[in-house]
């Protein structure tokens, strides 16, 4: 076939992009406003906002809760995901279809809907207002994630691989832990990063979960939003922002990394 | 790595002893395959896909379990034996080279998992990687290495470990012909310089010609005759194989004394059948090698128990030092004939011709 540049696609594809990411990209000139307001463009620069953020507990305690639960949330969502990905993928059993449904429920269910009945069985439970109640409900909302991401790795795997290290001498747990793993790394490692920036800026179960002794900073973001004129909210979600693009940023580039790698 | 010798001790004998393997219902993949394989011999399983060639490898190997039957490696029993205990090595047909190790890694591996000291690991990777040609890839990445230096890592990371047998799954079904025949020869010269037992699996009937002691025709889940290449040839047992190895033209008919000597009959003439042939009365199937028939112009009417076969050349298929000529019968069916390119000069495309052979060429098969 004759190669002809897709000039109309790749524009297509500028525009789409552009109008995804630009109404975001216009918290950072607001973080950097002199002024107690949210007009744009700013007249003046200055860094007070960042101060102020920095210096105010109620946004600095709120930003160390969303990475403390984030962190935890993606660690265990990492485990627990890849360890079912494992049973799917590689066994068949009796009601498989209806444990991958399960698995990925929590994605297709109206989150409104998870962070109602997070929080009626929570109060039950006193979990409302506790890091452990956040991380629960993150992790479930998280595992999905690393589902999706581990399963698509582990599929394309290459099995035969697998079986020359077993011909070459190596027992199953030292397969697994000397070709399996490090080959589908690249996919465990991007389901930790999509897990943690699920919980990092989720909002809907956190104001339901939210009490005056633990919030995440979505949640001060939301009730600074509704409740008074404060750009510190600006400089908050900058940081989100900086935080969730470096991260995709990082998987891009390992993926980018074992691509390259895998065809050349 | 010393200079060629043949000690062919340094192989194990594998025993086969009716190997039975069913995936699902139907037939099974494997059925009843015993199979005697000596020490340091080469042998070849070939056939077909689906023949059960591929399964009874895994087998070996470990990777499936058998239905029924033993397995034997140098009189051990293994056919309950996890595959990383029975020291076997392997090449399989897709490159296996761990993609996240370097050259000398992956050959290192299996010395790792053998707990070998770190110094004559690096000894012994070098020296497998020389007797490959690869001395000096052992710091690049697999993905840097053609297909075909990619299998002679496999291969020497398959043999580092010294094992007694040798297992290869059509190892250079993905490469092209002419590196294929290059990897073929060292192959020949690894396996008289290591002197393991190598069994090896292909579809190729050229490749197993050239490579093995033995070949096992594999078809339908078990095995239709063992023997050498040139017993295989010359005196294949059935239809399958006569078709399967080299090429062939067969004659379907019925045995008759005609004028005292015995020959067969079918549509296409009587043709006479070597010294002991079947009984008067019985249906069976004959064959010639094309290389075994000679053409000629129509020339004057024989006594039409000649082995004379009348046609016309449909086709000619230049084959550099022969051609191949694809002769119609009246009957409707096409004889292939190789004659080297001096002889009968003057027949081409067109051209009327009768195909002769000497009786003793008539083989009868199953």
């Amino acid at each position: 076939m004759p190669a002809r540049r897709p000039y109309g696609l790749a524009a297509f594809a500028v525009i789409t992009g552009a109008l995804l990411i630009l109404p975001g990209l216009i918290v950072f000139p607001m973080s950097l406003s002199d002024r107690r307001s949210f007009v744009f463009p700013p007249k003046e620069w200055s860094f007070r906002w960042y101060e102020n953020f920095f210096s105010d507990p109620g946004w600095t305690e709120t930003l160390m809760n969303s990475l403390q639960t984030a962190v935890v949330v993606a660690i265990v969502a990492t485990v627990a995901g890849t360890v079912a990905v494992f049973g799917i993928v590689r066994h068949n059993f009796r009601g498989k279809s209806v444990v991958v449904g399960l698995l990925l429920a929590p994605m297709v269910t109206p989150i409104i809907i998870l962070g109602v009945g997070e929080y009626a069985l929570f109060l039950r439970w006193q979990l409302v207002g506790t890091g452990l109640g956040f991380t629960l409900a993150h992790i479930v909302h998280a595992i999905p994630y690393v589902v999706l991401t581990v399963s698509g790795v582990l599929m394309t795997m290459d099995r035969q691989l697998e079986r020359a290290a077993a011909s070459l001498g190596a027992p199953p747990h030292k397969v697994l832990r000397t070709i399996t793993l490090p080959i589908i790394a690249p996919g465990i490692m991007a389901g930790f990063i999509f897990a943690f920036i699920s919980s990092f800026d989720e909002t809907v179960i956190a104001l339901f979960l939210s009490d005056p002794n633990f919030r995440t900073m979505p949640v001060q973001m939301y009730a600074s939003m509704t409740q008074e004129v404060d750009p510190t909210i600006a400089v908050g979600a900058s940081l989100i922002m900086l935080l969730s693009t470096l991260l995709i940023l990082l998987s891009a580039l390992v993926f980018r990394r074992r691509y390259a790698k895998a065809n050349r | 790595m010393p200079r060629p010798t043949a000690d062919r001790s340094r192989g194990a004998a594998v025993r086969l002893r009716g190997i039975v393997k069913q995936y699902g219902a139907g037939a099974p993949a494997v059925n009843a395959v015993s199979l005697d394989i000596a020490a340091g011999e080469f042998i070849s399983l070939l056939g077909p896909s689906g023949s059960g060639k591929t399964t009874t490898l895994n087998a070996i190997a470990g990777f499936i379990d058998i239905d029924a039957g033993e397995i034997e490696l140098g009189g051990v029993a293994v056919a309950s034996m996890r595959p990383h205990l029975r020291n076997i090595g392997m090449v399989f047909q897709h490159f296996t080279l761990f993609p996240h190790m370097t050259v000398a890694e992956n050959v290192a591996y299996p010395l790792r998992q053998r707990k070998v000291p770190a110094k004559e690991r690096a000894r012994r990777v070098q020296a497998a990687l020389e007797m490959v040609q690869l001395g000096e890839y052992g710091t690049r990445r697999p993905d840097q290495l053609s297909g075909g230096q990619q299998q002679r890592v496999a291969v020497a990371r398959a043999v580092v470990f010294e094992p007694r047998v040798l297992l290869m799954d059509e190892p250079f079904g993905a490469l092209d012909r002419k590196l294929r025949e290059e990897l073929q020869i060292q192959l020949k010269g690894l396996h008289r310089e290591l002197g393991i037992t190598i069994i090896f699996v292909t579809h190729d009937q050229e490749e197993a010609l050239v490579l093995s002691d033995r070949i096992a025709v594999f078809n339908n889940g078990s095995i239709d005759q063992i023997g050498t290449p040139a017993e295989l040839y010359d005196r294949p047992e059935n239809r399958f194989v006569a078709q399967f190895l080299g090429e062939s033209n067969i004659f379907e008919g019925t045995v008759r004394d005609v004028d005292g000597v015995r020959a067969l009959v079918c549509p296409d003439g009587r043709f006479v059948l070597p010294a002991p042939a079947a009984d008067p009365g019985t249906e069976i199937h004959a064959m010639v090698r094309p290389e075994k028939c000679r053409v000629a112009p129509v020339g004057p009417d024989g006594d039409g128990l000649t082995n004379a076969l009348e046609g016309e050349v449909e086709e000619e298929i230049f084959l550099g030092s022969s051609r191949k000529l694809l002769v119609r019968t009246p009957t409707d069916r096409v004889v292939t004939v190789r004659s080297t390119a001096a002889a009968d000069r003057g027949v081409s495309v067109g051209s009327k011709v009768v195909v002769t052979w000497d009786s003793a060429d008539l083989l009868v098969v199953r």
